[in-house]
């Protein structure tokens, strides 16, 4: 397989200086608690945050990987644990990036000076300017936007410590255990009282830190009657030699508060990006999801929403596309625990050559949660007969004063429109490109002008299939 | 020996937490004394049967095996009411351009339960319609499905249902399409009141080569309780692209139009309920052209006795 | 209130979801009488009909509505029915799994608070279905589930036979031009006030349904406000010069 000869070729001097332990190591299967202690000095962590790592490892030895889902056998968790040790000079030499990635850099129009930050080639980007410069303009708001290393021991250390992890547990499941083990980089996000931020802060900018973008960690404070828009990831490929992404993120949307959180991800495809998200949402509070999925080999990302508020809304945008060698199973998930809250969700899923995209929910409604109103709508295009595409909602009722409707559709692109186009002068490949960019406009229309125009380019070189 | 039976399982696992991937049941297999019938119909026959499955006989098991040969059609009106720990198999074979229709009275009369199983297989043209109608006091676990195998041929699913007291209603059905131009409507109905709870999984599964082929799965809750539990797991899957698959759910309390257009002739919201509650099955009534199963639903529903005499001295 | 006054509307505002249709209404229906009231399209003539009913998406926000001297402003629909208030509406709802049959008898055995014997009762629904020229077998079908429009205004119609109100509304906005609805309409009208001796309101804004009836006052509706009140020759003058006019003449 292509990508077992890249990592082959990756410098190896760490190996060198473990000679003798090697074997020893191995049978550890990689991650020790020696690992992970030096991991958290070397990072300076707080007492408590080792003492976090530690524990958390343990409970990740001791789950079991999910028994549903795709199957994760191609990940190399060997490789992580070496990957994320420090000192590491694990890092991927330009000439080894596959062409494919290379071509789509070039497609996609993506500046000389990214290329090679987004290829985990380690290169000095200078988003550090740019982060810094985005830093000071939100400074100006009120807004607190800082690296999660830093928040962790500043003057924020406190709040950080009362929320971390605390919205998704290590013993959430096995590979959330796993973040809060070697989690490293990511960002903290405090928007104070009142403060409607008016850009949207991107995280694009955290690229280039070790470790940054697989094992991140965003915390999310929106205090009451504030808003803020996030945007994570971008349409390029992000190229990682360790084929784990396992990031975690965290919002809070406090009393009458609003947050978006934007998402348009395409990791590589040799990737597993086994994500978590999840929000919890007080009084009068809304949160709405923006997701569209286009790369890894294998993907399960299921934003979960708390709607613990009276009145609060949680609103789920997203659209995936699963390509040949894919097999992407995104959804969202749900529960309803105030009075007269309400979910929405619209999700949109493509498969072709191959590609596998599963769709996946889950709508609670406890007891408590009266006058509850949720519509689910689930439309699913199969572009061949070589692609699959399965729909497996579930919907959990414990009060009859609650309105639930869900809807899902699955077909392919019809033919009559296919038609209509070719007669106004498109190719096939053209039109029917054109028809699957329509299709997911429900995503690209609540992005920002520049992220739409970006996620429409990618689909058209899916569609070309020039890529993977 | 009781054994730990894992039925009414999903076809594609999901979330562990949901507890919808199978049941666990218990069952006692010494206990258990199986029988066996066969039902049949010739080439070109037009048959009617009526099935009774109690725990009346000597047996707590029966399997029946059906088999339509090519152009026959069978009719069933299968009751199966038990004070005991029941189950019931059948195994329908509906060969080319056969057709089966089995008419169902789940019935466990007591805080028992019964065990329903139907598989089926269709050649081509042929077709299968599964009426189901569950109610009673005890547990009832339906396993059901039907392959598709034959180009052309198609299933038809009707399910109602009223739930009450501490009921456990377990329904799972499984439409496989292999052919091509086949056709698979699941349609579910009914009301849960008391405590009782209710999971629904419904799987249209398009297999590759089923091209041109079309499945709907519908399925509408109403829900009269605080205490009632609703799990609906309505699933699609598609390995075909030149397919047509959807599916619906609406779960909830009486809503407010056709609430209204009640309350607009007199009637209040409790009467209301209670009307709706057995419209589900009462539409089984009106469909299954028999009145002796009809009017075993009747009884079940519980209509007034005063009706009753009217009935006897009207019509 | 006089003795004979069935229904008496007193400076009614109601609102939907905020906005305001009727603004300030009075109306007031003797026994024995047909009322209609007439309008352009939205101009609020159903919502008053909807409110008469108490149909609790349409708040009255201000005004008071009384029917045999007692006040409804608060009493829930279904007892404002039981007090001889029917509504036909324009677009039933279709209800599977309940029989025409069986939901009417329901409201009957609401209104007179005990079971009514089988027997009787098919007896006089066959009765009046065949007076409406309604074939028998949509007694046993499920209400409206795939009734022609036609069929509906025959179910609805048949209804309002059945259950004998004091005072029946119809909302015909609809059915102006379609001449099966109006032959039914008219059928209906006329069995109800030979046999029930009930008041009517019909809404509508086509004189075409009132071409066979015998009016006792019209009502003019224009943007939430009664514009103009008179007796029958006001159809006369409405049919040869339309809503139109009366609005220019009143600005």
């Amino acid at each position: 397989m292509k990508e077992k000869s890249v990592i082959e070729d990756i410098d190896r001097s760490i190996y060198d200086i473990r000679d003798q332990e090697n074997d020893a190591y191995r049978m550890e299967s990689g991650l020790t608690p020696q690992i992970i202690e030096k991991l958290s000095r070397e990072k300076e962590d707080p007492a408590w945050m080792q003492q976090f790592r530690l524990q958390s490892l343990q409970i990740y030895q001791e789950m079991p990987v999910p028994n549903w889902g795709p199957s994760l056998e191609g990940l190399d968790i060997d490789h992580i644990a070496t990957y994320v040790r420090p000192n590491t000079n694990m890092k991927n030499d330009w000439k080894n990036v596959p062409q494919d990635i290379k071509d789509t850099f070039e497609r996609l129009g993506i500046p000389q000076a990214e290329r090679k930050s987004l290829a985990g080639v380690g290169a000095q980007y200078d988003s550090e300017l740019v982060y810094h410069n985005v830093r000071q303009e939100v400074a100006t708001e009120g807004v607190v936007y800082l690296d999660m290393e830093s928040a962790m021991k500043g003057e924020y250390a406190d709040m950080v410590r009362k929320y971390f992890m605390k919205l998704v547990p290590p013993h959430d499941h096995k590979f959330a255990a796993l973040h809060g083990a070697v989690w490293s980089g990511g960002s903290f996000v405090y928007v104070p009282k009142g403060v409607h931020l008016s850009i949207p802060l991107q995280s694009y900018f955290r690229l280039n830190a070790k470790g940054a973008g697989q094992f991140e960690h965003t915390l999310i404070i929106v205090d009451e009657g504030a808003s803020l828009h996030f945007i994570e990831g971008c349409s390029a490929p992000k190229y990682n030699v360790a084929n784990l992404h396992a990031g975690c993120v965290e919002l809070y949307v406090k009393k009458n508060a609003s947050l978006r959180y934007s998402t348009i991800e395409n990791w590589s495809k040799n990737m597993y990006n086994l994500n978590t998200k999840r929000a919890l949402v007080e009084e009068g509070g809304t949160i709405e999801w923006i997701s569209g999925s286009f790369g890894s080999h294998v993907g399960c990302l299921y934003p979960m929403s708390i709607l613990k508020g009276d009145n609060s809304k949680m609103e789920f945008t997203g659209v995936t596309f699963a390509g040949a060698g894919q097999n992407l199973d995104t959804g969202a998930k749900v529960v309803h625990v105030g009075k007269n809250t309400s979910s929405f969700m619209d999700t949109r899923s493509i498969s072709k050559s191959g590609g596998i995209s599963t769709f996946r929910s889950s709508v609670v409604v406890e007891k408590s949660a009266k006058g509850t109103k949720s519509s689910v709508s689930c439309q699913s295009l199969m572009l061949d007969s070589d692609s699959r595409s399965d729909t497996i909602p579930a919907m959990e009722i414990h009060t009859k004063d609650a309105a639930i409707g869900h809807e899902a559709k699955i077909g392919s692109i019809s033919g009559d429109a296919i038609f209509y186009l070719m007669s106004r002068g498109m190719t096939e490949e053209e039109a029917r490109a054109l028809i699957v960019s329509g299709f997911a406009d429900n995503v690209s229309k609540e992005l920002p002008l520049e992220y739409a125009v970006e996620m429409n380019n990618l689909i058209q070189l899916e569609m070309k299939g020039s890529i993977g | 020996m009781k054994e730990n039976l894992r039925i009414n399982r999903l076809p594609v696992p999901t979330w562990n937490r949901l507890q919808v991937n199978d049941a666990s049941v218990e069952w006692d297999s010494e206990e258990a004394a199986q029988k066996e019938e066969r039902i049949a119909a010739a080439s070109g026959e037009d048959k009617k049967f009526h099935l009774t499955i109690t725990d009346q006989g000597d047996y707590s098991s029966k399997k029946v095996t059906v088999r339509a040969e090519k152009n026959s059609s069978i009719t069933i009106y299968e009751v199966c009411r038990a004070a005991r720990p029941l189950r019931a198999e059948l195994l329908l074979e509906a060969l080319e351009g056969a057709d089966i229709t089995l008419y169902q009275l789940l019935t466990p009369l007591t805080r028992t339960k019964l065990l329903h199983r139907v598989s089926g297989s269709c050649g081509e043209n042929s077709q299968i319609r599964l009426v189901t109608a569950m109610l009673g006091e005890g547990d009832i676990y339906c396993d059901h499905g039907v392959e598709l195998l034959g180009d052309h041929s198609s299933l038809k699913v009707q399910a109602a249902y009223l739930g009450k007291g501490n009921q456990l209603l377990d329904y799972n059905m499984t439409a496989d399409h292999y052919g091509k131009n086949t056709e698979s409507e699941i349609k579910a109905a009914g009301a849960l009141k008391d405590a009782a709870r209710k999971i629904f999984r419904g799987t249209i599964d398009f297999k590759k080569g089923a091209s041109d082929s079309v499945g709907s799965e519908n399925e509408t809750v109403l829900m009269l309780s605080d205490e009632a539990v609703n799990k609906t797991v309505p699933l699609i899957l598609c390995a075909e692209e030149s397919v047509e698959g959807s599916h619906g759910a609406t779960i909830g309390e009486l809503d407010d139009e056709t609430l209204f257009y009640f309350e607009s002739r007199g009637i209040k919201r409790e009467e209301a309920e209670k009307i709706l509650s057995k419209a589900a099955i009462k539409r089984i009534m009106g469909l299954c052209g028999d009145p002796e199963f009809a009017g075993q639903i009747r009884e079940l529903l519980a209509e007034e006795d005063e009706e009753k005499e009217n009935e006897a001295e009207g019509l | 209130m006089e003795k004979n006054t069935l229904l008496q509307i007193q400076g009614l505002h109601v609102s939907v979801e905020d906005k305001e249709i009727l603004h300030g209404i009075d109306l007031t229906i003797n026994r024995d009488e047909t009322h209609v009231l007439m309008g352009p399209n939205g101009t609020g003539k159903s919502t008053l009909g909807y409110a008469i009913t108490g149909n609790p998406a349409y708040q009255v926000t201000e005004g008071e509505i009384w029917f045999r001297g007692e006040r409804l402003n608060d009493m829930p629909v279904n007892e404002r029915a039981k007090k001889g208030i029917f509504l036909s509406f324009q677009n039933p709802l279709e209800v599977p799994g309940v029989t025409l049959s069986a939901f009417i008898r329901s409201a009957l055995e609401q209104k007179s608070g005990s079971r009514i014997r089988l027997w009787d009762f098919k007896k006089r629904l066959g009765e009046m279905m065949k007076l409406l020229d309604m074939d028998e077998s949509y007694a046993e079908r499920d209400l409206n589930v795939g009734f022609s429009g036609g069929e509906k205004k025959k179910a609805e119609i048949l209804q309002m036979l059945m259950l004998e109100p004091e005072l029946a509304i119809l909302d015909e906005t609809d059915s102006g031009l379609d001449v099966d609805a109006v032959r039914t309409v008219s059928a209906g009208v006329k069995l109800f006030r030979e046999r029930v001796h009930g008041s009517l309101l019909i809404i509508t804004h086509s004189t075409r349904i009132l071409e066979a009836l015998t009016v006792d006052k019209v009502h003019v509706m224009e943007n939430g406000v009664i514009t103009r009140n008179g007796g029958a020759e006001l159809v006369e003058e409405i049919n040869k010069n339309g809503f139109g006019k009366e609005s220019e003449r009143r600005a």
